[in-house]
């Protein structure tokens, strides 16, 4: 497999979609009611991490089908999504792993990293 | 910038613009005008931040396009406008909010306007690298 950077980028982008969409879920199911946010802000939130869900998969299938440039883009766009939620809620009590800040804002940063990646095929497409 | 080449002066001006909102909601988050929207009083400080952050994020958007970096200009506002699409949608149906009425519809458009903005840059990008 010649290009398996490009796969493993694939990969991370499904993980993504995957993560976004259980989200989705575990606030459907309660999980972030003990959060302090307001229940019109948690559904929202649903309702964010579903966006980012359809975002990455759209990232995906773009990037699959050699719309390098429109993932590129649209992979920055939601790393700046999520990191606007990692800045504003990782002081909360959350149902995640510990030291949000951290690994969050380093996701963002993988995120960018694979929209940097995509643009380089679009450079050599 | 090689002579001739068209300036994006408009597109710059926009991008200061929505700087300047942004900005703008920084003193006003921590005056207390988000006090009643019941956000937790711990993440006001962090929305002041983020605020900031995606005010400087406009203005650096807006000279990197003076300098005619459009490409980098176009990515660093795709960035910001991601940031500013999170916080819209989340914050569309919290009560008392010190914004326009009916977020639910100038926000999304707001984030549309910016991505169409963007896509001008990306046009001129596309045409510095070709011409």
């Amino acid at each position: 497999m010649k290009n398996w950077p490009f796969f493993l980028w694939c990969a991370f982008f499904l993980i993504l979609a995957l993560n976004f969409a259980s989200t989705v879920l575990a606030i459907l199911g309660g999980d972030f009611d003990g959060t302090g946010l307001p229940p019109e802000m948690t559904i929202m939130e649903a309702v964010a991490n579903g966006f980012a869900a359809l975002g990455w998969a759209a990232v995906l299938i773009s990037a699959l089908f050699k719309r390098y440039l429109a993932a590129a883009r649209l992979a920055v766009f939601l790393a700046g999504f999520f990191l606007f939620d990692v800045i504003t809620t990782f002081v909360l009590p959350m149902p995640l792993p510990p030291y949000f800040l951290i690994w969050g804002s380093a996701v963002a940063g993988l995120m960018l990293l694979g929209a940097r990646h995509l643009q380089k095929e679009a450079r050599h497409a | 910038m090689r002579e001739g080449e068209e300036k994006h002066y408009g597109l710059a001006a926009l991008f200061a613009g929505i700087g300047l909102i942004f900005w703008a909601n920084v003193p006003a988050l921590f005056a207390g005008h988000f006090a009643a929207t019941g956000l937790p009083p711990a993440t006001i400080p962090l929305h002041a931040f983020a605020n900031g952050l995606e005010g400087t994020g406009w203005f650096a958007a807006a000279f990197l396009t003076l300098k005619g970096r459009y490409e980098a200009a176009s990515w660093l506002g795709y960035f910001c406008a991601g940031l500013w699409a999170w916080d819209m949608v989340t914050t569309a149906y919290l009560p008392a909010m010190p914004v326009p009425p009916h977020q639910w519809l100038w926000g999304p458009i707001s984030v549309l306007l910016m991505c169409l903005a963007l896509r001008r840059l990306v046009h001129a990008s596309a045409r510095h690298m070709s011409g």
